[in-house]
C-alpha cells in the first residue's frame, strides 16, 4: 500500500517558495501552511491554494495571529505535527517562507519530531535537503529530570522554590538540589530570586522548554 | 573564568543584533555577515562600539542565501572558539532567514546555547552539551565514518565485523541510516549498494 505523504510549510510573501515542494512531493495527500495576517500573506496564500485546487490536492492554510511569537507558533506547529503522525502519514516540512521567527519555529519542530526538512532557494528555486535527524531530548534528561521540568512547565506562573519543588515531587532537599543544578547546566531551567523573600529562590522552566518536555 | 563569545548572525539589523548584545552576556563578538550587510553603517557601528569597549569584532564572510555554506561557517566559529577554550552562545536574530536557520542548525548540532531577540531576547530550547551526534551508536558512527565511496552493503557489513561490530547491529545501522537520508541505497548487477547521500554530506561531515 502507497503512503501517502503531509506536506507541512511555512509561507510569506512568495507562493513561489512553497510550489516547488508541492511540486517535488510524491504521493501528495495533504498540504498544510501557515502563514502571517499580512496582506501580502494572504494574497501568497490565494495563491498557493488555487494551485493546490487545480492539483485536486487538498489544502488546509493556518493564519498566525502573531507570526512573531516563537513559541507559539512552535506550539502549533508541533500539535498538528503530532496529529498527523497519528494518522501515521509521512511529513515533509518546507520551511523557507514566512517570517525569521516562522520559519525558524518550524525548524525547532522538525528537529525535535525528526522531519525531512526542506528549503527553497529564493533565486533558483532549487529544494536544499536537511538531514531527517531527531533530537531526542528526553533520551538525555533522567525520568525524574523530565517529571521536575513537567512540573515546572505546569507551574511556570507560579514557580515554586527548591523546597516548596521538592516537597512537591516528593524528594529530598538535597537530591533536589543536584538535579537542579544539572537542569540549570543542560540550560532548561533557571534559578531567579524570590521578590518575596531576598534570601529565597525560585525555580522556573526556561522559555520553550514545553519544546523539550513535548 | 572561560571568555563568552556571542556568534551572532547579522543582516541590515544593527538595531536589533545591538538590542541582543545589550541582553545576552558575552566577552568577544564574531558575526556571520553576508552579501551587501558587509557594507552596511550599522556593522560600522557595532565594529566601532566593540573597538571602544577594547574587544574587537571578528567579522565572518558568509554566503546569506547559501544554507550548507552559512552552517559550516558557523558549526566552524563555534568550533574554533570551544577549541580555544571559550564559553560560546549563538544569537539568531540578524540577517536572513537562511543564515539564522543555518546557524539554529548549528547550534543544535554543537548544543551550544541559542538566542533569539526580536523586543526581548528568548533563549531557544537547546539542551546544553547534547549534540546530534550524541544520538548515533557506535556502529552507526562507523558506518558513517566508512563510508566515502559507493560499497556493496555485504563489503561494507564485512569490513565492520572484522572490526569488531555485530553482523546484525551494521545490517539495521544501514537500514536507519538509510531510512534517515543519510546514506542512499541502489541496485547494482542485484547487489546491494550503499553509498553517501551527496545531497546531505554538507551536514554528515560535520558530524562526527
Amino acid at each position: 500500500m502507497t503512503r501517502v505523504t503531509v506536506l507541512f510549510g511555512t509561507l510569506g510573501w512568495r507562493p513561489q517558495s512553497l510550489i516547488p515542494s508541492v511540486k517535488s512531493t510524491e504521493d501528495l495527500d495533504r498540504v498544510v501552511f501557515y502563514h502571517s495576517a499580512h496582506e501580502k500573506s494572504r494574497t501568497a496564500r490565494g495563491k498557493v491554494m488555487e494551485y493546490c485546487s487545480t492539483l485536486g490536492v487538498p489544502a488546509a492554510a493556518v493564519e498566525l495571529s502573531d507570526a512573531f511569537n516563537l513559541f507559539e507558533i512552535a506550539g502549533r506547529i508541533r500539535a498538528d505535527v503530532v496529529n498527523a503522525r497519528k494518522e501515521g502519514a509521512p511529513i515533509r516540512f518546507n520551511i523557507a517562507g514566512g517570517t525569521r521567527l516562522m520559519s525558524s519555529a518550524a525548524l525547532l519542530v522538525c528537529i525535535l519530531e525528526g522531519i525531512p526538512t526542506t528549503y527553497v532557494h529564493d533565486d533558483t528555486y532549487e529544494e536544499v535537503q536537511l538531514p531527517l535527524l531527531r533530537m531526542n531530548y528526553s533520551d538525555h534528561l533522567s525520568a525524574k529530570q523530565k517529571e521536575i521540568l513537567r512540573f515546572l512547565v505546569a507551574h511556570r506562573e507560579r514557580p515554586p522554590n527548591e523546597t516548596g519543588l521538592a516537597k512537591a515531587l516528593g524528594v529530598h532537599k538535597s537530591t533536589m538540589n543536584h538535579h537542579v543544578k544539572e537542569l540549570v547546566a543542560k540550560g532548561v531551567v533557571v534559578v531567579l530570586p524570590d521578590p518575596k523573600d531576598s534570601r529565597a529562590h525560585l525555580i522556573r522552566a526556561a522559555p520553550g522548554a514545553e519544546l523539550i518536555v513535548g | 573564568m572561560p571568555d563568552r563569545v556571542l556568534i551572532s548572525t547579522f543582516g541590515f539589523d544593527a538595531e536589533k543584533i545591538l538590542r541582543s548584545l545589550r541582553w545576552i552576556g558575552y566577552d568577544r563578538l564574531t558575526l556571520l555577515v553576508g552579501g551587501k550587510s558587509l557594507k552596511d553603517p550599522g556593522l560600522r557601528r557595532i565594529e566601532a562600539a566593540e573597538r571602544a569597549a577594547g574587544a574587537g569584532l571578528e567579522v565572518v564572510r558568509v554566503d546569506p542565501f547559501d544554507l550548507r555554506a552559512c552552517f559550516e561557517a558557523a558549526v566552524g566559529a563555534i568550533r574554533r572558539h570551544r577549541k580555544a577554550g571559550h564559553e560560546v552562545r549563538v544569537n539568531v536574530s540578524g540577517g536572513t532567514k537562511i543564515l539564522a536557520d543555518a546557524a539554529l542548525l548549528a547550534a543544535f548540532q554543537e548544543g551550544v546555547e541559542a538566542w533569539h531577540c526580536e523586543d526581548r531576547p528568548v533563549r531557544l530550547p537547546v539542551l546544553k552539551g547534547v549534540t546530534f551526534s550524541d544520538a548515533f551508536t557506535a556502529t552507526e558512527r562507523a558506518v558513517l565514518s566508512s563510508l566515502r565511496r559507493p560499497v556493496p552493503v555485504s563489503a561494507l557489513v564485512a569490513r565492520l565485523v572484522a572490526l569488531g561490530h555485530g553482523e546484525a547491529s551494521v545490517r539495521s545501522s544501514v537500514a536507519r541510516l538509510h531510512a534517515q537520508g543519510l546514506l542512499s541505497m541502489t541496485i547494482r548487477a542485484g547487489v546491494a549498494v550503499a553509498f553517501p547521500n551527496r545531497e546531505v554530506a554538507w551536514f554528515t561531515r560535520t558530524l562526527f
